[in-house]
């Protein structure tokens, strides 16, 4: 900073403004930061927008106009080719199996493991957290060939079992985490008074623990589900089959690495986008929630 | 007296010390069981296998009975230009991206922490973009920076007498191109993650400082910065290990052209593996364990980076 800056900012420096100065001041800064918002949420909504038209755009509009946002005379021809010549809704229909599969595994498995980290002393739980945040941070991309020599030895190679088991699988350190973190903010006198009453530890985490936890348990929820709708590397070389496909490796066997038809592209795009962005509308709250423990929490 | 209370806690006689034993096996570890089977199944196991894997000359045609070949696949892809290339840029392309996300997310954070009326309207639209999977993102800005007469970007900058831009038909156009994108794609999440932290920041202390006098670039260095360093790490962390090992993007953004110049390392590796035509066998599942090794390595400086910040003996993230 020059030191220029820096004086002025000096409290004996410092002459009393007028206040119609300080106000306008205020004004305009008032003015720039929405100026900048919106600039920025146009930077990142203009795509999606802009996806959207082009999917409805009559095919001549697409090179004369590409531009414009309004398509002259919509049509939603593509979509209807693409719903009856692809296998897009058996696409659509695995994705979700995948996800939501996939999820409830990672958030039931995480749950107890949660459980035991967070209720209980023991010899060796230091070494098991560590464990398990070591592996947190791994993508799974990373192990991509030695889990495909696995699947083929299992025979989960090419079935739903196996994509619903690895996706499952994978997200667990995360979740333990999140889960182990909501946990331990709940005083533990709650789940005595309940064996007090007879239930059992199982029985305890059931009816007492996971109802305190609900706004937890979503944000889990959510974080999990887009990051499976979304997957692509691992299922792209563990399915064979195109009745097996999740919509992102269907969208790739359609549309390969560049296909220059951009009404099919844009629209094969936003059916993979559509579904996410109302899950991520409708959960929102818990998802930044979810994004933020990592911060706030520390 | 019945037995003193000394032997009952240390637990020396026979039952007690059986009771301690089906305490520990049948206690708190039987919580972990699930979790710890299907994590040593489909992450330690596979992560192990990838060293002795590297070291074999296993193709998909030959899954099973592959020969020790020592360490010739590190030997080859280092004296691959191919290799070395996408070596060059997965780094490059890391510290570039790494470093201009978090200075758009942090700016975007400190811009939507201000008492800004609708600032979670555009908290939403913002993060959008981070809601897409890396695939589409990859087709969606294939077409918007398209150097036909149909792509939007060129069409803008013409408008402005700029251009047109050879976004993906020069190499370093196109490496330029594959960062802006991913700058793109992940500055959303850091801009929530540090407007998390921000919102941490006691008022008061930001207020006790503006009448003192301090102007927001002061109050930005003196005690933003440093009540957010550790969480500025842990973004910066979070982000490399995300971007270093980026695939899905590339597939459909560029293909890794033109030519090679856009591959990066996990690009390269599944190429190696399944680009050969899965079917035919022609995969060198091998080879590119190596590179699997490679990426698990430097992710793993990384997680050990994390894990001595101290998040562990805090017992939170």
């Amino acid at each position: 900073m020059s030191p220029r800056v820096h004086a002025s900012a000096t409290p004996g420096d410092a002459r009393p403004r007028p206040r119609w100065l300080r106000q306008a001041r205020a004004q305009a800064r008032f003015g720039l930061d929405h100026l900048l918002a919106i600039l920025a949420s146009l930077l990142f909504v203009y795509p999606l927008v802009w996806l959207l038209s082009a999917s409805l755009k009559p095919a001549w509009q697409i090179y004369r106009q590409p531009l414009a946002l309004i398509p002259d005379g919509a049509t939603a021809e593509v979509y209807r080719r693409i719903f009856t010549t692809t296998p897009f809704p058996t696409y659509l229909q695995n994705s979700l199996v995948y996800a939501v599969g996939g999820t409830l595994l990672t958030i039931a498995v995480a749950m107890l493991a949660a459980y035991g980290l967070s209720r209980h002393e023991f010899r060796g739980k230091q070494t098991a957290m560590l464990l398990i945040l070591t592996v947190q941070l791994m993508p799974a991309l990373i192990s991509a060939i030695p889990v495909y020599i696995l699947m083929q030895r299992l025979g989960l190679f090419n079935s739903q079992a196996g994509i619903v088991l690895l996706y499952g699988a994978v997200s667990i350190p995360f979740g333990v985490w999140v889960l182990k973190g909501y946990l331990d903010t709940i005083p533990k006198e709650l789940d005595e008074s309940a064996w007090i009453d007879g239930a059992g530890k199982l029985l305890t985490l059931w009816r007492i623990l996971v109802p305190v936890i609900v706004p937890g348990l979503a944000s889990l929820f959510i974080i999990l589900f887009v990051g499976k709708w979304n997957e692509f590397a691992m299922a792209s070389i563990l399915l064979r089959d195109t009745s097996l496909f999740p919509l992102t490796v269907g969208t790739y066997t359609l549309l390969g690495p560049d296909e220059s038809d951009f009404r099919l592209t844009a629209a094969a795009s936003l059916i993979n986008v559509v579904p996410i962005l109302l899950v991520f509308l409708g959960l929102q709250r818990y998802l930044i929630a979810g994004l933020t423990a990592g911060s706030v929490k520390q | 007296m019945h037995p003193p209370a000394a032997a009952r806690t240390t637990g020396r006689t026979l039952p007690e010390r059986a009771d301690r034993l089906y305490r520990f096996v049948a206690g708190p570890w039987t919580w972990l069981l699930p979790a710890f089977a299907l994590l040593l199944l489909f992450r330690a196991y596979p992560m192990a296998h990838q060293a002795w894997l590297s070291l074999t000359d296993m193709r998909t045609a030959t899954i099973g009975q592959a020969r020790f070949v020592g360490p010739d696949n590190y030997r080859f892809i280092f004296t691959d230009p191919a290799f070395q290339g996408s070596l060059g840029f997965t780094f490059a392309f890391t510290v570039t991206s790494v470093a201009a996300s978090f200075l758009l997310g942090f700016a975007l954070a400190l811009l939507l922490n201000r008492p800004l009326r609708g600032r979670s309207l555009y908290r939403t639209l913002i993060l959008t973009s981070w809601v897409i999977s890396p695939l589409i993102v990859g087709y969606m800005w294939q077409m918007l920076l398209n150097e036909s007469s149909a792509g939007v970007v060129n069409g803008m900058l013409r408008s402005l007498g700029v251009g047109p831009v050879r976004w993906f038909s020069d190499p370093d156009t196109a490496r330029a191109s594959v960062i802006l994108v991913d700058i793109w794609r992940s500055s959303a999440y850091i801009m929530v993650f540090m407007l998390g932290g921000l919102q941490t920041i006691p008022r008061e202390l930001l207020e006790a400082a503006m009448i003192d006098g301090a102007n927001a670039w002061e109050r930005l260095r003196h005690i933003t910065l440093p009540l957010l360093t550790n969480l500025i790490t842990v973004a910066l962390i979070f982000t490399t290990i995300a971007t270093f090992n980026v695939y899905e993007l590339i597939v459909s953004l560029t293909g890794g052209g033109p030519g090679r110049a856009t591959m990066t390392i996990g690009y390269q590796m599944f190429r190696t593996a399944f680009g050969g035509g899965e079917v035919v066998g022609l995969g060198y599942l091998g080879r590119g364990a190596a590179m699997g090794m490679i990426m698990f390595l430097v992710t793993f400086a990384f997680t050990v980076a994390y894990l001595r910040l101290g998040v562990f003996r805090r017992g939170r993230p």
